[in-house]
């Protein structure tokens, strides 16, 4: 096994290339509203208000052309737009509206074309040449992650990113670090409506070089919004700051349960 | 108190937070001269023009700089002064600072972050409550003061100005004249559909948000609320936008954004919008400025936090 590491650097694009992988993060700022309107045709629905739409993490695998990608275009088109999609969430005030509204007005037209405005997507990374993930028993192997050893790359980006409104959060992101002993991706869709909902959908990827396996981990959780808010820390006098349940890891910590999913590839 | 107010601009643009005893005497001072406006607060040209600046202070510093400083210059803010940037204080202080100062010279308007529950998820709270060592008495002022702040203007009897947009409840001005202004923004109605409400180009008429409450409103309800009201365009905010501004309905709409390098990593550019004696419009774009914070360098590979399971 070669143990050659050549950092890749340009002026968005960041990675490394070892042992017949070539790992590359891209970040560039959000999409031009030319390209907005383009994704727009493509998905019929509003794009988030942050789309990073040329962000990318792309593994790829020199020798058999195998590439595993991350990037926002593909996640948005995983994203719900049933006839029922627009009201499985809905924010908290929206009981009120509905009643209110039904005295109203015949001139107000209803959702014309329905989507998931959480933007939720279990999109878990697009395959390309023949990379094909099927149902495995077996997960990744933690106890090898937990051991310390050098970083050769560390990355973290936004795929996209939306307010709902300012009624909350939905954020698709991920985190890679590639090590001598191999690489391991965390894509995370985090979404929160205020008041009502947490959710979050980890996609976990590992590869160790040597072996032939790359093994993928599907896991979601979802959670009432006072669930998370009563794990709080309860501060003297000051139970008005919401502003932590902006934290991500302080979520990520509460959310107890997840469903997971198990997949294994070969290269 | 007796506040000395250039003492107090100073100390601002000298990056120094005002003390709770300032902001106190601030708030009073300024409260009487925004209750004494309309909801809808008629304007003359020139005047320039600004979007959501989310406690982007050094931005704002910035847009005096280009823009030209108050009150040599006339300035029309649209609200959202707070949440999101990491200096929301200094920002509200210093424009209630201006508007005390120079009352005609500068207006500002209310938005849907100008309230107190969004202000305690999104960041305002936090943000003043660690500047003043755990007191909430200056969040407590400045949201007290948001409840004064007008709703909308009107430049030379031609061109509506306001945060977010349209409401159904609203077919003239004169209906958002009559409103009761004065207190907490209301989960619904007029008042909450104006500061709350986006333009869709897909639609002709009024629409119900897919989330269960709000407005989207299309060509036919802006062409009519023009015809209806005498006037030729909507200026308004509330909407991140790439390029700094859109313009849309047939250059019967624009909105204009000014926080440029949104939450510090966006990368996108910000615009005001100037509007001259005769009522011509001109985006002027900039970028961040060089003082504002960038993104936080990414982690180093020898940073714990980077062996993250």
């Amino acid at each position: 096994m070669s143990a050659i590491v050549e950092k890749i650097e340009s002026e968005h694009t960041g990675g490394v290339r070892l042992n017949g992988w070539e790992i590359t993060s891209c970040h560039m700022p959000i999409l031009n509203n030319t390209s907005i309107e383009e994704y727009e045709k493509e998905l019929d629905f509003n794009v988030p208000e942050m789309i990073f739409g040329n962000n990318y993490l792309r593994i790829h695998h020199l020798t058999s052309g195998h590439t595993l990608e991350l990037q926002a275009l593909d996640a948005l088109k995983m994203v719900d737009t049933s006839p029922q999609s627009a009201k499985s969430v809905q924010v908290s005030i929206a009981q009120g509206w509905s009643e209110s509204s039904k005295r109203n007005r015949s001139d107000i037209t209803d959702v014309i074309k329905p989507f998931d405005w959480t933007l939720s997507t279990k999109y878990r990374g697009t395959s390309t040449g023949s990379l094909a993930f099927e149902p495995s028993q077996t997960g990744i192997d933690y106890a090898k992650l937990m051991v310390r050893e050098e970083i050769h790359f560390y990355d973290e980006n936004v795929l996209y990113e939306d307010d709902l409104g300012d009624n909350g959060i939905s954020q698709l992101s991920y985190k890679v670090r590639v090590m001598p002993s191999g690489f391991f991706v965390l894509q995370r869709f985090f979404m929160r409506v205020d008041g009502v909902i947490f959710r979050i959908y980890d996609t976990r990827v590992h590869h160790e070089f040597g072996s032939n396996r790359i093994v993928r981990e599907f896991s979601t959780r979802e959670c009432a919004f006072e669930d998370v808010r009563r794990h709080m820390p309860k501060k003297k006098h000051d139970d008005e700051d919401l502003s932590l349940l902006n934290n991500i890891s302080f979520v990520d910590g509460v959310m107890k349960d997840p469903k997971i999913e198990c997949e294994v590839a070969y290269v | 108190m007796v506040l000395d107010i250039d003492k107090c601009i100073a100390q601002l643009y000298n990056g120094e937070l005002l003390a709770e005893s300032q902001v106190q005497s601030l708030c009073l001072q300024v409260r009487p001269i925004l209750a004494n406006e309309s909801n809808v607060v008629p304007l003359s040209a020139p005047v320039t023009v600004v979007g959501d600046v989310h406690g982007q202070y050094h931005d704002v510093l910035e847009i005096f700089a280009i823009g030209g400083q108050c009150p040599d210059t006339n300035y029309l803010f649209l609200g959202d002064y707070v949440d999101r940037g990491n200096h929301s204080v200094e920002t509200i202080s210093l424009l209630c600072c201006l508007k005390l100062r120079y009352p005609q010279r500068i207006h500002l308007l209310r938005g849907n972050h100008e309230s107190r529950n969004i202000t305690k998820t999104y960041g305002f709270y936090t943000e003043c409550t660690t500047k003043y060592g755990g007191s909430a008495v200056v969040w407590r002022e400045f949201t007290d003061l948001f409840d004064y702040l007008a709703l909308a203007v009107v430049i030379e009897d031609s061109v509506f100005c306001v945060h977010g947009g349209l409401s159904p409840s609203v077919s003239h001005i004169d209906q958002l004249r009559v409103l009761d202004r004065f207190g907490e923004i209301p989960h619904e109605g007029p008042l909450a559909d104006i500061l709350w409400s986006d333009p869709d180009p897909d639609i002709q008429g009024f629409g119900r948000s897919q989330r269960g409450a709000g407005y989207t409103f299309g060509a036919q309800v802006v062409d009519r609320f023009l015809h209806n009201n005498g006037m030729s365009h909507i200026l308004r905010a509330h909407q991140l936008c790439m390029d700094g501004f859109l313009v849309q309905f047939n250059d019967r709409l624009s909105t204009v954004w000014s926080a440029p390098n949104y939450c510090y990593r966006c990368g996108n550019i910000a615009s005001v919008l100037q509007v001259d004696p005769y009522l011509k419009r001109d985006f002027i774009t900039f970028t961040a400025a060089p003082t504002s914070p960038h993104k936080p360098a990414p982690l180093q590979s020898t940073d714990p936090s980077s062996y993250f399971i």
